[in-house]
């Protein structure tokens, strides 16, 4: 993956927002959650005022919605990702116990766990990933690791690692040439691999998909990666529902991965079709969870 | 000095594993595979391992601290090949 390939995310979402991580995990590790939250309504107002991703929110919004979003939409967009940050900072200081969890489709992990033959976990910026902390002390037997570039967010990543030294050793950077051995050989030894799999990393690994009623990148690496291991595929999304309430959603995506080197392409986007089709489902029904807040579809260019 | 015959060899088995649309020329021996040169990712190192523990039969590990020499271009890649081929 070369570092010169045009990925929007990278300039607009996770830079603009460092300020307002580092302000509310002040606020909640030293005045507590409740007071946190409150603080919260100035705080999105701010950020919506002056942030230039406004324009980003409201044409997601309208696709999600299925109508022009009106200020109070732009506001619980923005708060929603607010809160996201403040219970990730509750969930990496291992306050686990603060949410109300409700699990949909649960036995489709359980019964590739009883199969110790490890899995690839595919989620994306919809909703809060982290959830799988809670996950990952149920099951003590497996070993949970995130595939991330850590380049990218290395700030935010300070700040978070702070709160939670250990989190380094739960990331696999993608950046180096061994990365990949590194997730097969975690993954064969029976133990789950998590990757966020809506946003591209290099252009050359993608494909176009229809996504919310228009055509949109995706990227490939990660199905390319469980099918090089043979890794099953499930999808984990994590939907905030408001206050301490989260639904958290596992699909059954496929056994093996299967691709021929001549029509890789191809298979590819039928497989990401799927992805994104069951991605548009959980955006119209949750749609403030979307916290991908640059241009997803390109059309500012 | 590895041989050229071999270093001919895993040229074409980049090529091939890669799906690379370039001849054996193309790879230049002291080129960088991945970022800038080839432009290879941690993807293709991955294909490109296993590819080489089928023809070659034994495998490169991830927690090789040498990995970064080992992938730095096609030269040191078939230096190690030549080495550890069974």
């Amino acid at each position: 993956m070369t570092e010169a390939s045009d990925t929007s995310w990278k300039n607009t979402s996770d830079r603009g927002s460092l300020w307002l991580i580092e302000l509310i995990t002040w606020i909640i590790l030293n005045m507590g959650r409740r007071v946190g939250r409150v603080f919260l309504y100035p705080i999105v107002l701010y950020f919506i005022l002056f942030s230039s991703t406004t324009q980003f929110s409201r044409r997601y919004l309208k696709r999600s919605l299925g109508k022009k979003a009106s200020f109070f939409d732009v506001f619980q967009h923005y708060y929603s990702f607010a809160n996201m940050l403040l219970d990730r900072v509750y969930l990496l200081s291992n306050k686990t116990q603060s949410f109300d969890v409700t699990l949909h489709g649960e036995e489709i992990l359980d019964k590739l766990i009883k199969k110790n033959k490890g899995i690839i976990l595919l989620g994306s910026h919809l909703g809060n990933f982290d959830l799988l902390r809670i996950f990952s002390k149920k099951y003590s037997d497996i070993k949970v690791k995130a595939l991330m570039n850590d380049d990218n967010n290395q700030k935010i990543n300070q700040v978070f690692e702070k709160l939670n030294p250990a989190l380094k050793d739960e990331v696999i950077n993608i950046g180096r040439p061994e990365s990949m051995l590194f997730v097969k050989d975690f993954v064969q030894e029976g133990n789950l691999v998590g990757i966020l799999s809506d946003r591209v990393e290099d252009e050359n690994r993608t494909v176009k998909c229809n996504f919310l009623g228009q055509t949109a990148l995706f990227p490939t690496g990660p199905l390319i990666i469980a099918h090089l291991i043979k890794a099953p595929v499930i999808l984990c999304f994590g939907l905030h529902q408001g206050g301490n309430q989260y639904d958290v959603y596992f699909h059954q995506f496929s056994d093996e991965i299967i691709l021929a080197r001549e029509s890789r392409q191809e298979q590819l986007s039928l497989y990401l079709e799927k992805y994104s089709t069951i991605l548009e489902q959980h955006c119209r029904e949750n749609p403030y969870n979307w916290y991908n807040f640059y241009d997803f579809w390109k059309e500012f260019d | 000095m590895n041989s050229p015959d071999l270093q001919n060899q895993v040229a074409q088995l980049i090529i091939d594993t890669l799906n690379l649309d370039i001849e054996v020329l193309d790879i230049k021996p002291e080129d960088y595979l991945f970022g800038e040169g080839l432009g290879l990712d941690s993807i293709d190192a991955l294909e490109l391992a296993m590819a080489i523990t089928n023809i070659y039969g034994f495998q490169l590990r991830a927690d090789d601290a040498n990995n970064k020499n080992i992938f730095r271009s096609l030269n040191s890649l078939t230096d190690y090949i030549q080495i550890n081929r069974q």
